[in-house]
């Protein structure tokens, strides 16, 4: 019998299904994984598990008995314990409370001391038992975060991204540790992971969910060799776009100035360490292009460029001044602007309105700005006529086209566009990477970001791919986007 | 394996309250030498017990309540009511008006605890100040604006003992009794299993119920506590004054015991009754020199949120220092 | 309870009820704009209000009632806005909690100060001639001064709707309410906003406590007697909506005005019940932006 099984578990938010249909089941002692790109419905399931919502439809199944629809205490009263992705510990408590407090709900006293010895011994946290948790290192935190997890009587283990902020070698520790709870304490583990190399090495099955729903199933080999999920990371291309690379390349691409260099750049999210000593240029007229898998630190990337979330050290320079360390506002003057990956249009306002906004105090004369906004409705003809709708009711690729356009007003010379395609049907894709395109043809610098991996290739003259918060490749786009095994390596599965 | 951690030793923490205590005992003694009198050092007590349980609420469990006099108030009309109107002792009187208040506290916070943050701490305010109006309305009932006069301060009786609190400085000792079970009983909820839960609650309240804790019940239970720490003080402080007026209800007065618990420091065992004691002090003191003690109030409390948010007992020992190291 | 309401009474209860709630329209619509943007519980708005209505008491003497719809609220825009680029910004950055008990300290000081400048008495203040006394339509009978407050009140926030709704930097506010961080992402000066937005509110507080003066007088808990009232509106209409302001607004003062008429012993605390039934039935109010604050 499975510990665990979810039958045509489905979750609805409004009119998005974040979780459609999913069957999925886990045996006693078993490690699995679940990937899948961004947005693919990992998170939700395993907040369904633990009862944080009822869902739409489906069952879930523990032991044979149907507990859908339980409260997350009872959930863990039942022995399912979870971590979680950005770590949720009680960080005034000393170490040993964390893990004591909690064990209590389920021990008498004198038994909770010892189990929660017990349990920081396994994670190796015991030396630090009265230390404030709020003074761990991240990594320490991290594994506290998996430690309380363990207090509820656990027989199965819901970790997400357990290794996530963390370097090599406290990943591989975590790792270990992952390996030693599964086969030395007999726990069932469900994983949610991006960093493939953790998965492909230690599942015994992989569960691979897209757009909600689940893609495929296997063995790591099985996975690997699935073309469909390939697709589902690398992104694709409808075949008419797949023509010959080179005449898409502009003749003016090559050499321009330098416009945008960051060097040996470090941010942090808290004490999660996101990106390490990040070094990359974008010159003047280029669309430079910035892959990775999901959580490897591209839209960090962006956000730190524009400062949102300022680097902890290293430089930018934009436009041959400095940057870093400048608030937003002082950076988007100096000419850049950023298309976020939700577009995060002012529902509150109409399109046109929201095309006027960036002009706050960026001293343009009026007919200037004019020409700029029906540059903006020559690009996107389709928005025009909707100039006066608000923007909550504006549809995704109306959105998209709204945020594009919204970043391009004013004295613009560099767009930092995060993942365009997000969301969004494959024609309105194509509409979409035309005016990029076009865009750039007019002379506008982009730094985009895409998972659609080779809708970006096409795109860009160069190439950056990122992976856990590191530069591992850089070069020419097209190169890359003919070398389909070296694709497969940095950005598949 | 390594041992557990020893939990911090209880002969200290007897020992630090031995010494408060000691000091709070002769208070009365000293106080005079500071410009004081029996009967502020009667107030300073009450307050120190209404906000050890507010402190409850908000230092350990997270709970913000901007409404708390308002179970301070009924408990003091209730007694006050029940011994005018009846021939009862007073020691019954007295349990009439906690029970009431315990009562309400129970009610509201049932009707109101699944609301979190800001509606939370509204909703307080709204019932805090339906009590108000009630009191300032209902002139036949409560006198009205002008009060409720007439409660008697005479004898406590029980069972054979028989005891005059009708001077300050006995009554004095008759609250100091009441303080004392109030410490003891904060000391001993908030190293029980029950404390710490709360205290989780009060770091992480989403892990606190992955975890698998009945998060809504702890808070409703905390909520309780604390309402019946208002009541007895309510009940003292009705006794106090042999009087009870609408103002001790309304939302300024719940405000105060929040000032208090800031300015002496929430999340500790010392600093509710240190800042219910200097914000008292402060207040009569104030007031001779100036009728403007609202001002200084004010004053000071925007002075301790912008350079003091850890409050006096703040400096001296981190909230629940259950730790001793530092950094790791 | 007695249901002896004729038709005279009952208009003229809607009059003085929209009276009202023109007032508490005024101050909720500052007050929720402030929440929505900043996210700040704003305690001091009370103060704001009762200092408005002190300076009608200062200048009537000079310059009468009408330069002080203009000089209170210019004058309290700017304290406003002192207070909050000098003291309120410092603790953006905390637990919500500090900012909500910043601004009760400040409200204690400045309501003392208040007592200290004026004294304790209350003023009365007389209706500006051209408004006093009433309409007489036989049938029924209207304050002039109230429906001047009614029409002045409705003018003022129409121009407030189209500021908000139709000038540039209206619009940002608004999408700022909706959005902070991608306001700051799109280079627009946050910080300035708050501090405008604010001014803004306390100008508004000002005007309201301006208006009334001549209807209740002046005196120093007028602050701190409106304040509750107001923060009721903003949580039936929703916090940090426009509208939401305005139809609880109304709603509230409607109800006080018949309440003081039918059950005069219940019409401070119907506010409260009504705030009550609101949070616990439907606490996103009339029109709130959900999750806020939650």
């Amino acid at each position: 019998m499975n510990l665990l099984e979810t039958k045509g578990l489905g979750k609805r938010f409004g009119s998005v299904l974040a979780v459609n249909g999913v069957d999925f089941s886990i045996a006693k002692g078993e490690l699995k994984s679940i990937i899948g790109p961004n947005g693919a419905g990992k998170t939700t399931f395993f907040n369904l598990l633990t009862g944080m919502f009822p869902p739409s439809e489906g069952q879930i199944l523990f032991k044979g008995t149907d507990i859908t629809g339980s409260t997350p205490e009872q959930v863990a009263g039942l022995g399912i314990g979870r971590s979680f992705q950005i770590t949720s510990i009680f960080p005034e408590l000393s170490v040993f409370d964390n893990v004591f407090i909690p064990a209590m709900r389920y021990y008498p006293r004198d038994q909770a001391r010892k189990k929660a010895m017990e349990i920081l011994e396994d994670v190796s946290l015991a030396d630090h038992a009265e230390i404030m948790a709020g003074n761990l290192s991240h990594g320490d935190k991290r594994h506290l975060d998996i430690a309380i997890a363990l207090t509820c009587k656990a027989e199965l283990l819901l970790l997400d991204e357990p290794t996530s902020g963390m370097p090599p070698e406290e990943s591989a520790r975590t790792t270990e540790l992952i390996l030693k709870l599964r086969n030395e304490h007999g726990y069932t583990i469900i994983l949610i992971e991006h960093k493939m190399d953790i998965v492909l090495s230690i599942s015994d099955a992989i569960t691979v969910l897209n757009l909600g729903f689940k893609l495929a199933e296997g063995t790591p080999d099985e996975i690997k060799s699935n073309q469909e999920v390939q697709k589902a990371y690398l992104g694709g291309l409808d075949n008419s776009n797949l023509h010959p690379v080179a005449a898409s390349r502009r003749p003016n691409a090559a050499k321009g100035k330098e416009l945008l260099r960051l060097e040996g750049v470090n941010t942090f999210y808290g004490e999660s360490h996101v990106l390490h000593d990040v070094s990359l240029t974008v010159r003047e007229g280029e669309v430079v292009t910035l892959l990775g898998r999901n959580g490897a630190g591209k839209t960090t990337t962006l956000r730190t460029i524009l400062g949102l979330t300022p680097p902890a050290s290293g430089t930018i320079n934009f436009n041959g001044g400095r940057v870093s360390g400048l608030s937003p506002q002082a950076i988007v003057n100096q000419g850049l602007s950023l298309v976020p990956a939700e577009r995060r249009i002012f529902a509150n306002l109409t399109l046109h309105e929201n095309l006027e906004l960036p002009f706050f105090t960026k001293g343009i004369p009026a007919a200037e700005k004019r020409d700029q906004i029906n540059q903006v409705y020559q690009y996107f003809p389709a928005l025009e006529r909707r100039r006066h709708n608000k923007g909550n009711k504006l549809s995704g690729g109306e959105q998209e086209m709204v945020a594009i356009g919204r970043a391009l007003m004013g004295r613009v010379r560099l767009v930092l566009l995060d993942e365009p395609s997000q969301g969004l049907a494959p024609i309105i894709v194509q509409d979409v990477a035309a005016i990029i395109r076009e865009i750039n043809k007019r002379g506008m610098t982009i730094l985009l970001v895409e998972q659609n991996a080779l809708l970006a290739l096409d795109l860009a003259d160069r190439v950056y791919v990122i992976d856990k918060g590191q530069i591992v490749y850089e070069g020419d786009a097209h190169t890359l986007l003919a070398d389909r095994e070296l694709s497969r390596q940095l950005l598949g599965v | 394996m390594r041992q557990a951690p020893t939990p911090p030793s209880v002969v200290m923490d007897y020992l630090r309250m031995g010494i408060l205590f000691a000091v709070v005992a002769v208070m009365p003694f000293f106080i005079p030498y500071v410009g004081g009198y029996v009967g502020l050092a009667v107030e300073m007590v009450i307050f120190a017990i209404f906000a050890i349980g507010f402190d409850l609420l908000l230092g350990y469990t997270g709970v913000l309540s901007f409404g708390q006099a308002a179970y301070f108030g009924l408990a003091g009309y209730t007694m006050g009511l029940v011994c005018i109107h009846s021939r009862v002792p007073i020691v019954v009187g007295m349990c009439a008006g906690v029970a009431l208040g315990v009562l309400a506290a129970l009610l509201i916070g049932l009707m109101i605890i699944r609301k979190t943050g800001i509606y939370f701490a509204m909703l307080t305010i709204a019932f805090g100040q339906m009590f108000f109006f009630i009191a300032s309305r209902w002139k036949e009932v409560t006198g009205g604006e002008d009060g409720l006069t007439g409660i008697p301060r005479t004898f406590i009786e029980l069972g054979p003992l028989s005891w005059n609190v009708n001077n300050d400085l006995s009554f004095y000792y008759f609250v100091f009794i009441f303080f004392v079970a109030a410490t003891l009983a904060k000391y001993w909820l908030i190293r029980s299993h029950f404390g710490q839960v709360l205290k989780t609650i009060r770091e992480n309240e989403v892990r606190a119920q992955m975890v698998g804790y009945n998060v809504r019940r702890y808070k409703l239970y905390s909520f309780i506590i604390a309402g019946t720490y208002a009541a007895v003080a309510g009940v003292l402080y009705a006794m106090f004054l042999r009087y009870m007026y609408p103002q001790t209800l309304d939302w300024i007065r719940s405000g105060n015991v929040v000032i208090m618990g800031l300015v002496g420091g929430l999340g500790t065992l010392f600093g509710p009754i240190v800042g219910a004691g200097v914000v008292t002090y402060l207040m009569n003191f104030t007031s001779y020199y100036t009728k403007y003690w609202q001002f200084i109030m004010g004053v000071i409390f925007v002075v301790f949120v912008l350079f003091f948010p850890r409050g006096i007992w703040g400096f001296v020992e981190r909230p629940d220092a259950q730790t001793r190291r530092g950094k790791s | 309870m007695i249901f002896h309401l004729t038709l005279p009474t009952i208009i003229n209860q809607l009059v003085n009820g929209f009276a009202l709630g023109t007032l508490l329209v005024l101050m909720a619509v500052g007050l929720t704009i402030i929440l929505g943007l900043m996210r700040v519980i704003n305690f001091t708005h009370g103060v704001l209000y009762a200092l408005g209505a002190y300076t009608v008491v200062s200048l009537i003497t000079y310059t009468g009632f009408w330069p002080c719809l203009i000089i209170a609220p210019i004058l309290l825009g700017l304290l406003g806005m002192g207070m909050e680029s000098a003291l309120i910004r410092r603790v953006y950055v905390r637990d919500p909690l500090h900012t909500l008990l910043l601004t009760f300290g400040l409200a204690l000081m400045i309501e003392d100060m208040i007592r200290m400048a004026w004294g304790d008495a209350a003023y009365p203040i007389g209706t500006p001639a051209i408004l006093a006394g009433v309409i007489d339509l036989k049938v029924v009978i209207f304050s002039k001064y109230r429906i001047f407050v009614i029409v002045f009140g409705f003018l003022l926030l129409t121009a407030l709707w189209y500021f908000l709704e139709r000038t540039h930097l209206g619009k940002t506010i608004l999408a700022g309410t909706f959005d902070r961080e991608m306001v700051v992402a799109l280079g627009i000066p946050i910080n300035l906003l708050f501090t405008i937005t604010f001014g803004l509110g306390a100008g508004l507080a000002a005007l309201a406590g301006v208006l009334n003066a001549p209807i209740q007088g002046v005196f120093p808990p007028m602050g701190s007697s409106i304040l509750m009232p107001c923060f009721v509106v903003v949580i039936i209409g929703g916090m940090g909506s426009f509208w939401g302001a305005v139809i609880g607004g109304l709603v509230v003062g409607v109800t006080v005005s018949f309440t003081v008429e039918v059950f005069s012993a219940a019409s401070e605390v119907i506010v409260f019940v009504l705030m009550a039934i609101v949070l616990l039935v439907r606490p996103r109010g009339i029109a709130g932006i959900e999750g806020l604050l939650e």
